[in-house]
């Protein structure tokens, strides 16, 4: 019988700031975290640029000095990409958007870090462990349960099968990121959904190593956008100099796009071909890859964070500045807010949760911003007007911007024209094809396992070929889904937990599940 | 499931086995880089050597027959302390460190020397364990050297690359299915025995959550060179007779001829010939 | 210990012979001995029993100049302590320079007890032996044996020396050395030393011997034929047979043919498949996708036919051939049968 007093799902930026600010400000009882990725950090993405206001109040002034990034926002830009070859740079960076000074370095590792400091603390980190399951007793989440291990590809149990274990916790925090499974099953059958369902975009990111180290570069960042995506869709992209040598080049891209012929991967690839991308990274080549969803609906589509027995933190609470897209800082504001409102204790530890989000200044900002993201599925240049306009109001203004209430996989248009043979670029070591990604990304999974995308009706997929020309083949950042001969097949051994297909498919075909524990991407 | 490969008609109590371990680079989660053809260093994590995962699980399968009792010991740097605890995780029931600056650039004889010491202060000169089991080789090394080291330092005998692994009905001692080149050998003896065992022995079974938490507050004791009554001689780089020079990469693969075919297959056909009779240098 | 110059190599016994790779030893040896110079002789070390001209004849004939034979009814079956047991009292004895032995599954075992034994170092699976002085030589500046062997999965190569203690050991694979002449005919020069060694007996004993369980182990293939989604389909994989049987090799596929259902896993190389080191690697329609090339990383020769001149696979290959698979393979086996 496994008991905890305090079970969090999830190690990530929100779910360590609650693990540690519980055992720093004295909780008694017992804190547990639950990982399903190998090691921390393994499935842990971003830029990343991260707002320092975050770890006010979480880490100590020491545990500050010895945070793991390789340098500070020293200079930054924003430019507007026309084409290829042509782009404007923004003269004025709007105060909202700086970054002077914001520390620049791998989330992955900032992630490591804060779980050491959460063990040191007395947490109890344990990796490898899917927790597939919530527990509930008369409507109130009493514990969870983690997933099977030593299942073989047709569903028998091998030698080493390990049963699923069940823990009992008196307050379940989930940290799952965005689209997690618990939460988004948690949200729908109790009905806690915002005023809109979830939106995502799809952020995938390169870390690209330089010949030479550039002296000074480190620190430098800029953020762009407009081409290569076309004003009717949101997307942008963004350069960061993580030391001399490493810069990481990420690009999101709005899943609520109309076209289905769009591959996002294959979009990011031309951003990198834009001179003012490549001005930043020519010479170098590709070391790692990644892809994740952002919560990017904004005010309107955050759930309600709590259930009984139950407190919903970080990107699964769709805590994202939509303006910046920065949510590191909010995630850990969340975390200490539920360790706060748990360390009060008494009966309504939810409500006193969402009392307390909605003091922290994240969520003030992200109220601000509510509107943002609905001028955006009008026009790009309506977007940016709008977001100008709704952060100087403090969001007053436009309040006919809620945004439309359509869900991501409701929003592609049938094709016109087959035109998904358009060339791709040619791989080179500054762009490799998704497959060489797919290799960078350091993904592994058990081989002998049942799929765990489970493609729901098959015959569906049959209606969408014709209809959408099977846009899982390309909107699946890591070559999971490909046709061959009329027939969908599966590489599940690819996927990067991303959960795109799930968000996006146009059929609600695909369920993403979870793996064997201890599966999935090792990002860096 | 599985057939679990021993027939015992009476109880044997109080077998002990003792199974030596080391924490190896995880060599799957080596990635090449695609442009250089040379070795990426990011992201490798330590892991418990695969195949003493399999010697591991062999001590277990007989732990939950025999109710024996199963020891682990690791020499290595103190975050080898790791793979222990993960060991007794997955069942084992007790576990040892052996570490100290000592040991540091221990060959294989320099550790074969230290782990047979170790089994004899663990267990008493006399009275070494039924079973001493390793993996065949550890991923890194790949030299399959240690097991059989500490059967001669100990002089016991030994048995290597075992499959499957059964006890006696009468309890003297063991049957095991060894694993040769032209094929597999059933092999009888007595204890004690050193034995050393092969991959695809047994699917190593999960740590399961249970065992990870109930591991992770046990004292592992640490011992050093004068714990285990070593000869400062023997040790480390001293005790080791050898020396590594030099190390470099294998030669990395660029790009050759391509020629487009012309329905001349001479060419390729020499190429082929060429590089089959071929037998390395002299 | 008395201590001579001698180059020992263990002969080992395949099925009543000596093992091929013993011959790949004595070539080596020679050169060995040759660069030891110092009076050092080649020395071949037979245990058995029975042991009669048909197994010393050869290793007189090809090149040494003694062979130790102990014959013993307790060394009728290897086994580990008996054999290290009669291995090291005869080095005990003559106290030899170097000794090798093929890095078979017996050699490498036994071996390794022998070098406990003795406490000297034991290199395993060189891929190359060299006699070079070295700094670390001594006053008499003799020269030592340089062991290069591969390690970690074979993704460095590292080079060893055993400077102080004898004798210096090292194991072998086969098919690293080229199998040496057979340089005299009719009256063999060397001599034979039948050695008398007090031995126990085995404490463990074989009581059954099963043959090769059903497998391919492509980790030990010289020669491997692979194809992958260009072949199109299953029918076409006879055609990789029939080459792979007129070279010897073995089949082996890319993901691609494996998830099509078209060969078996067991014969799938690759990241998540086997990692092979074969002299060639010969193969078609396979694209060389970064995951593929992982796995024959350690392929010592790579020729690649693929219809795509953009295929990552003539990256690595020594040889690459654009065209059809389809077309090329059967002219290539019909070329090939021409022996």
């Amino acid at each position: 019988m496994i008991e905890t007093d305090v079970l969090i799902v999830g190690a990530g930026p929100a779910g360590l700031a609650a693990a540690i600010t519980l055992r720093r400000r004295g909780f008694a009882g017992r804190v547990v975290v639950l990982e399903k990725s190998r090691r921390i950090g393994d499935h842990v993405l971003s830029g990343a640029v991260i707002d320092p206001s975050g770890f006010n109040g979480l880490l100590t002034d020491e545990e500050l000095r010895g945070l793991p990034v390789g340098a500070r926002v020293s200079r930054e830009s924003f430019r507007f990409l026309l084409g290829r070859r042509i782009s404007v740079r923004i003269p004025w960076v709007p105060p909202m958007m700086r970054a002077k000074g914001f520390p620049v370095g791998s989330l992955a590792d900032v992630t490591r870090y804060l779980a050491k400091i959460a063990e040191r603390l007395g947490a109890e980190i344990y990796t490898g462990f899917a927790v597939t399951e919530l527990v509930m007793h008369d409507g109130v989440v009493v514990g969870a349960r983690t997933g099977t291990k030593g299942i073989d590809a047709q569903g028998r149990h091998k030698s080493n099968y390990l049963a699923s274990e069940e823990i009992k916790a008196k307050t379940t925090i989930l940290a799952e990121g965005g689209a997690g499974i618990l939460t988004d099953r948690l949200v729908a059958d109790l009905g806690l959904c915002g005023h809109r369902p979830q939106a995502y975009a799809l952020g995938i990111r390169e870390l690209i190593e330089l010949p030479h180290p550039v002296e000074g570069s480190a620190g430098t960042i800029m953020h762009t956008f407009g081409y290569p995506v076309d004003a009717r869709t949101y997307g942008g992209g963004f350069v960061y100099h993580v030391s001399d040598r490493r810069v990481a080049v990420g690009y999101a891209i709005g899943l609520d796009y109309h076209d289905a012929t769009l591959d996002p991967h294959e979009l990011f690839r031309r951003y990198k071909a834009t001179s003012a991308v490549a001005a930043h990274v020519s010479g170098g080549r590709v070391v790692a890859y990644g892809a994740k969803l952002i919560p990017e609906g904004g005010f309107y589509a955050m759930p309600r964070p709590y259930a009984p027995g139950v407190l919903i933190v970080g990107d699964g609470a769709g805590l994202l500045d939509g303006l910046r897209i920065k949510g590191v800082h909010l995630a850990l504001q969340s975390g200490v807010a539920a360790a706060q409102a748990i360390l009060v204790g008494g009966a309504d530890v939810g409500a006193r949760y969402q009392e307390l989000l909605q003091q922290t200044p994240g969520y003030s900002e992200v109220r601000r911003v509510r509107n943002v993201h609905g001028g955006f599925t009008y026009h790009a240049i309506a977007g940016v007007l709008m977001s100008g306009l709704a952060w100087a109001t403090f969001g007053r203004l436009p309040w006919w911007m809620v945004g439309k209430n359509r869900r991501d996989a409701e929003t592609l248009r049938p094709c016109r024209c087959r035109d998904s043979s358009a060339s791709a670029l040619p791989a080179s070591a500054l762009s490799p094809d998704r497959l060489t990604d797919v290799y960078l990304s350091g993904t592994r999974h058990e081989e002998n396992q049942p799929c765990h995308l489970h493609v729901l009706d098959s015959s569906l997929c049959a209606a969408c070929a014709e209809k959408y020309d099977s846009p899982c083949t390309r909107f699946c950042p890591a070559e999971v889904y490909r046709r061959e001969s009329g027939a969908l097949s599966l590489d599940f051994s690819n996927c990067l937990h991303c959960k795109t297909c799930s968000d996006k498919c146009p059929c609600g075909n695909i369920r993403w599940t979870f793996p064997e524990g201890g599966d999935g991407p090792r990002y860096t | 499931m599985a057939k679990r490969d021993f027939t015992i008609n009476d109880i044997i109590c109080g077998m002990r086995i003792a199974v030596c371990i080391k924490q190896v680079p995880d060599t799957t989660s080596v990635r090449i880089d695609p442009v250089t053809n040379t070795l990426m260093r990011e992201g490798v994590v330590s892991v418990t050597n695969p195949f003493d995962l399999q010697a591991l699980e062999q001590a277990l399968v007989l732990k939950d027959a025999l109710a024996a009792e199963v020891t682990v010991i690791s020499m290595g740097p103190p975050q080898a302390a790791e793979a222990l605890r993960d060991s007794l995780a997955r069942g084992a029931d007790r576990a040892f460190l052996v570490s100290s600056r000592a040991f540091g650039g221990a060959d294989t004889l320099a550790t074969a020397y230290t782990l047979a010491q170790t089994l004899r202060i663990v267990y008493g000169n006399d009275a070494l364990p039924e079973l001493m089991l390793f993996g065949q080789q550890a991923v890194d090394g790949d030299t399959a050297q240690v097991g059989p080291g500490v059967s001669a330092c100990l002089d016991v005998p030994l048995v290597t690359y075992v499959r499957r692994l059964e006890i006696l009905p009468d309890g003297s001692g063991f049957r095991a299915r060894t694993s040769f080149d032209d094929g597999e050998r059933m092999v009888e003896g007595r204890f004690p025995v050193v034995m050393t065992v092969g991959k695809d022995a047994a699917q190593a079974r999960f740590a399961s959550l249970f065992g990870t938490m109930s591991a992770r507050t046990v004292e592992i004791p640490v011992l050093d060179e004068t714990a285990i009554h070593a000869e400062a001689a023997r040790l480390g780089l001293n005790g080791s007779p050898t020396k590594v020079m030099a190390i470099a990469s294998p030669p990395v693969k660029t790009r050759g001829k391509v020629l487009p075919w012309d329905g001349d297959a001479r060419e390729l056909v020499c190429s082929i010939r060429a590089a089959v009779a071929r037998k390395g240098q002299s | 210990m008395s201590a001579s110059a001698d180059i020992w190599v263990f002969a080992e016994l395949a099925g009543g012979k000596i093992a091929d790779v013993v011959f790949e030893l004595l070539g080596k040896g020679c050169a060995l001995k040759a660069d030891r110079g110092a009076g050092s002789r080649l020395c071949a070390v037979v245990l058995g029993c029975g042991i009669d001209a048909t197994l010393t004849d050869p290793l007189l004939s090809a090149g040494a100049d003694v062979v130790y034979v102990v014959d013993d009814r307790v060394l009728a079956d290897y086994e580990p302590v008996v054999y290290s047991e009669a291995l090291t009292q005869l080095i005990r004895k003559y106290g030899p320079e170097v000794l090798l032995a093929g890095a078979t599954a017996i050699g490498r075992a036994f071996l390794a007890r022998v070098a406990a034994n003795c406490g000297t170092g034991l290199t395993a699976d060189c891929t190359g032996l060299e006699m070079a002085v070295s700094a670390r030589s001594g006053t008499d500046g003799r020269p030592l044996l340089y062991q290069t062997r591969p390690a970690f999965g074979g993704n460095i190569l590292a080079t060893i020396l055993t400077p102080e203690t004898r004798p210096q050991m090292a194991t072998v694979r086969p098919g690293v050395f080229r199998r040496c002449l057979v340089r005299r005919q009719g009256k063999f020069a060397g001599t034979i030393v039948r050695e008398r060694l007090n031995l126990a007996e085995p404490p463990t004993r074989i009581v059954e011997r099963v043959q090769r369980a059903e497998g391919v182990d492509l980790g030990r293939a010289e020669v491997i034929v692979a194809g992958g989604r260009g072949l199109r389909c299953a029918e076409n994989f006879g055609l990789l047979q029939r080459l792979a049987a007129r070279l010897g090799g073995e089949v082996a596929a890319s993901r691609a043919a494996v998830d099509a259902g078209w060969v078996p896993a067991a014969r799938q190389v690759g990241q998540t498949g086997r990692t092979v080191a074969p002299r060639l690697y010969l193969c078609f329609g396979i694209s060389g996708a970064i995951q593929h090339l992982e796995g024959i990383r350690g392929a010592e020769h790579i020729i690649a036919v693929n219809s795509d001149p953009d295929a990552p696979i003539f990256n690595v290959a020594d040889l690459g051939i654009v065209g059809d698979a389809l077309e090329i393979l059967p002219r290539l086996i019909e070329e090939l049968g021409h022996d």
